[in-house]
């Protein structure tokens, strides 16, 4: 119970903040409630809860500016309340480790107190108060709830079953209950459409928090997927000077599987600030083709015409309401000018938010992240280089699939050491990660490529274009444009695309060769829409020269449904987690509890023994005959009674094949005259009269 | 059947035709109590020691009597009284005058059966004289060690309603009795034919004998014969540390032998070269009854014996 929002905690801590100090708080305040516990009474315990609960708030106040007076306005102290009980993640808030130090200590120690003077009941109020407030800040996944529920109800049920000194018949009762909770709640959860549809497969196990659930906030993600299955052609179309990766949004907060952003949305303002590098001003007309909750634009924004978006944090774009098609849009970037010799001599001197906040990694990354991309970029000597070298190195040696198996956590450290394949998300994750070992500030942007030229400056771009890349920070320049994603698949993809007769295709930086009913196909998957190169791979490779129609539509559903296993099925069928050992112990447990109470295996092992007699020797197989004969007439007839011998009983309701037996019985055990003739009888003997009642 | 156990099993058929006679024999005398007369007739046969215990005149002294009558040995009896001496049991050395020579003169106890009426009015002195017999066969006086003759069964009665002026048996000698029947009233019906044989010339009076003491001897090399399985010495033994475990002290493991023998008797009653459970089972009330003492406000013994029978996975 404790485990599972301490895990909730713990992962904040890990993530953002110093786990070391966490266990020592967590561990401290344990052992401070059992001792209390035994000793003190609880108004001194209540007077110790105010005081960690003080504590921990000001403490935490003191790390965020202006923490104080925060504290001290009620207003926003509620809001903020509010908002997280309305489903804001703990991840998101400023600081999450020290605050999840701050605050663990509390529920802790009451749980541990109230344990150590058996109230269980009370100790596990506690824990369900803690669990459901992370459960309403959507920080708690189904497994981890499902824990914290099977936590409770043990911690009652078996806290109960030892204060009545209850016999083991109540634990397995017990056993039972908690067995049946898992398999109800795990079965919900596979029901198809039970769960949120799936998004961007590979990186992220919790939805909500990563590239996907925030690109909702920025992207809608939903609305994106409805309009790609439907109507997977077109999603807008830009005029625009130049070609660019149309962004959406960015994340700045790696948790090992996914990514969060911190930063709040805000109203626009009328302009946005422009990069302090050089810039050439771009303006881009965009045409949306179908329904999109976003507007996407190349980076960097600094002023939309006839729309008032909201700005989401780190200036992507967002219509304060969804975009129909034909609702068009003009919005004027500064692009930033990339001079590779400029950028090479840009200072290091990052601000202290800035680099704190973008070389943030999950405190658990393996070291040898780290090591495998200090012996990478041994060679390079400034920011622009490492980055550039890493970007090389990913798209050199990984190559492309849609068919891949979702690491548990550290999708980073996975893509580098365990795969050799994924998309665009898994790169770009891997490049973030990477760069910021080496202490440079990045950040994951997400959005769209290029999409397809069609008249020297316009560009048709689809779902399948979405895509995500990397945002390298470089001082008195701005944010830097990379992307690990492996250019050549797109090349191929080109070739392909241009032996193809659809018209609209044309030949220049086309991501979207593919003809039109196969796009139909693909987009139904998810991952597609954030994945155009390795669909263009996939296909190219194995369709080569002769990219027809027909074989390209056998391909698609395959890859569709083997998506589908990574992003929705894995985590409960593939890949044995330390969540599934631990639920099928319990499924297990229950199951033979259940069975045990219920005596099938008992009735089944009567069942069969009454019928089969394996033959040994003849004073055995008597034994054993008659064996059976009781059992069978004690089934038919009364239970023998206590002190009744078993002859007397035969005799009293058996007939007359019956007393033969008894009389065999008799001369073979007691008289010592057990003989192969009579074993035979015997055996026949009863093999009949269980036939006979078998029949009746 | 194979042949060399036929030999034994015809001893078995004539081991149950003697025990069959004497019993029919006695029940000429004894009406309506078959029960005890087939136990005490095992008991005779396993060569154990019988106490009997109830009320005055129900016929304890006759049916002992009958049994005596009915073997042609010789029987003894002895009325026990509080000033009874050991030596007039025993019998004592005398000083010949003829011999110069002190010469031992058997007591009563050197008889084939020997009926010791109402035992518990003696004092434990005297008692204890009859010890030695009952369990060694042999009796010392003086130093010199006498064998009684064989067979040798004491039947032993004791009066329960009248508590002044009797010494209860100590258990060490209770113990040393293989057997405590208790006869009870005849029914209505038994009373009345009872009341009919009494008239006229009693029939003890023209009672015959109708075994040899050969006939008893072989008898009882028969029975000693009885095959016993383990499952029945098994049974045994968790009956016994049953009622171990249940009162204080239980039956001794001379009860457990004694129980395994008159068993084996019963198996010959049934003509049977070998012991079942039910044997056990007829066999343990009165093997076991007298033998326990239970604790204090426990059970009584009669019920620890029903108890270990229901308990005791047969």
């Amino acid at each position: 119970m404790s485990i599972s929002y301490l895990w909730v905690l713990y992962r904040a801590v890990d993530i953002d903040g110093d786990p070391d100090l966490f266990f020592l708080v967590v561990c401290g305040a344990l052992v401070t409630g059992l001792l209390l516990g035994r000793f003190v009474g609880p108004v001194v315990a209540y007077l110790c809860v105010g005081l960690l609960a003080a504590g921990g708030t000001m403490l935490y106040a003191s790390t965020i500016p202006n923490g104080y007076s925060i504290i001290l306005s009620i207003d926003a102290f509620q809001t903020d309340i509010v908002a997280l009980l309305t489903g804001l993640s703990i991840i998101q808030i400023i600081n999450a480790g020290v605050w999840a130090t701050a605050v663990a200590p509390v529920p802790v120690f009451l749980t541990a107190y109230f344990t150590a003077r058996h109230r269980y009941g009370q100790a596990t109020f506690v824990g369900c108060l803690a669990l459901g407030f992370l459960i309403l800040t959507g920080d708690v996944n189904t497994t981890i709830g499902l824990i914290g529920v099977l936590g409770a109800t043990a911690a009652v049920g078996f806290g109960d079953l030892a204060r009545h000194n209850t016999d083991l018949s109540g634990a397995s009762a017990l056993l039972v209950v908690l067995a049946v909770i898992v398999v109800l709640t795990s079965s919900l959860s596979l029901v198809p459409g039970g769960e949120s549809t799936p998004i961007l497969g590979g990186s992220d196990g919790d939805r909500a928090q990563t590239v996907e659930g925030s690109l909702t906030r920025a992207d809608s993600q939903l609305s994106i997927q409805g309009s790609i299955s439907l109507d997977p052609e077109v999603r807008f179309s830009i005029e625009s000077d130049r070609e660019a990766y149309w962004r959406v949004g960015a994340y700045d907060r790696y948790t090992g599987t996914g990514w969060v952003r911190t930063a709040d949305d805000r109203s626009y303002n009328g302009s946005l600030s422009k990069p302090p590098g050089t810039t050439d001003t771009v303006r881009q007309r965009v045409r949306a083709e179908s329904s999109i909750s976003t507007m996407p634009a190349a980076w960097k924004p600094i002023s939309v015409e006839n729309r008032s978006p909201r700005v989401t944090g780190f200036d992507g774009l967002q219509p304060s309401e969804q975009l129909d098609a034909g609702d068009s849009y003009t919005v004027t970037s500064a692009v930033l000018r990339t001079e590779p010799a400029v950028l090479r001599n840009a200072s290091t001197g990052y601000p202290d938010g800035l680099r704190q906040r973008y070389t943030q990694l999950p405190d658990s990354t393996p070291d040898r992240v780290d090591a495998y991309t200090d012996r990478v970029t041994a060679n390079a000597d400034n920011s622009y280089d490492t980055a550039r070298v890493i970007e090389r190195h990913l798209q050199k040696n990984w190559n492309y699939s849609l068919d891949v198996q979702r690491p548990d956590k550290h999708v980073a450290n996975n893509f580098l050491f365990e795969m050799e394949r994924g998309y665009c998300t898994y790169f770009a994750t891997t490049m973030v990660t990477m760069l910021r070992t080496q202490g440079i500030p990045t950040r994951l942007a997400v959005g769209y490529a290029p999409g397809e030229s069609v008249d020297g400056n316009r560009w048709v771009v689809r779902g399948l274009d979405s895509h995500a890349w990397v945002e390298v920070y470089f001082p008195d320049h701005g944010w830097v444009q990379f992307d690990p994603t492996p250019a050549t698949p797109r090349e191929q993809a080109e070739q392909t695309a241009a032996n193809t007769t659809d018209s609209e295709n044309d030949n220049a930086g086309s991501t979207t060769p593919s003809p039109t009913d196969q796009t139909d196909r693909n987009e139904t998957s998810s991952n597609a829409s954030h994945t155009p190169t390795p669909e263009n791979q996939s296909q190219s490779n194995t369709d080569g020269a002769n990219a027809t129609n027909s074989p390209n539509q056998a391909l698609p559903p395959d890859q569709d449904s083997t998506e589908r296993d990574n992003s929705e099925d894995d985590p409960w069928i593939v890949l044995p987690t330390w969540e599934q050992i631990l639920f099928g112990m319990i499924v297990v447990l229950g199951v033979v509890a259940a069975i045990r109470r219920s005596g099938v295996t008992t009735r089944a092992y009567r069942a069969v023994w009454l019928r089969r007699q394996p033959r040994s020797d003849p004073e055995r197989d008597i034994e054993r005959a008659f064996d059976r004969l009781v059992y069978l007439l004690e089934r038919e007839h009364r239970p023998r009674q206590p002190g009744e011998t078993r002859l007397q009983y035969v005799h009293e309701v058996g007939e007359q094949a019956d007393r033969r037996m008894a009389e065999i019985y008799e001369r073979a055990v007691y008289a010592g005259d057990p003989s192969q003739a009579l074993a035979d009888e015997a055996v026949e003997i009863v093999n009949r009269q269980v036939k006979r009642c078998s029949v009746i | 059947m194979t042949d060399n156990i036929t030999a034994e099993t015809m001893d078995i058929e004539r081991a149950q035709t003697v025990a069959r006679r004497v019993i029919e024999n006695v029940e000429q005398v004894i009406v309506g109590q078959h029960e005890a007369v087939e136990h005490l007739v095992t008991s005779v046969l396993a060569g154990g020691n019988v106490l009997l215990e109830d009320i005055p005149g129900v016929g304890k002294t006759m049916l002992a009597r009958s049994i005596a009558r009915s073997v042609d040995g010789r029987f003894k009896r002895i009325q026990f009284t509080p000033d009874l001496l050991p030596s007039d049991i025993t019998g004592a050395n005398v000083f010949n005058q003829k011999t110069q020579e002190f010469e031992f003169r058997n007591g009563p106890i050197f008889a084939n059966v020997v009926l010791g009426d109402e035992i518990n009015r003696a004092p434990p002195k005297t008692q204890s004289a009859l010890l030695e017999a009952m369990d060694e066969g042999q009796v010392t006086v003086d130093g010199e060690t006498h064998p009684v003759p064989s067979p040798f069964t004491v039947i032993a009665t004791q009066n329960s309603v009248e508590d002044d002026q009797t010494y209860s048996l100590p258990l060490a000698e209770i113990d040393r009795f293989m057997k405590r029947l208790h006869l009870g009233y005849p029914d209505e019906h038994e009373e009345t034919e009872l009341l009919g044989r009494v008239t006229g010339e009693h029939p003890i009076e023209s009672l015959s004998s109708v075994a040899t003491i050969d006939d008893i001897q072989t008898a009882r090399r028969a029975v000693s014969n009885v095959r016993v399985e383990d499952a029945i010495r098994q049974y045994v033994t968790r009956l016994a540390r049953y009622t171990r475990d249940h009162a204080q002290p239980g039956a001794s493991p001379r009860g457990s032998v004694a129980l395994l023998h008159a068993a084996q008797a019963r198996a010959v009653l049934d003509q049977r070269g070998y012991v079942i459970p039910e044997d056990v089972q007829q066999e343990i009330r009165s093997v076991f009854t007298h033998r326990i003492r239970p604790v204090p406000s426990g059970d009584a013994p009669a019920s620890i014996v029903t108890a270990a029978l229901e308990s005791v996975d047969v």
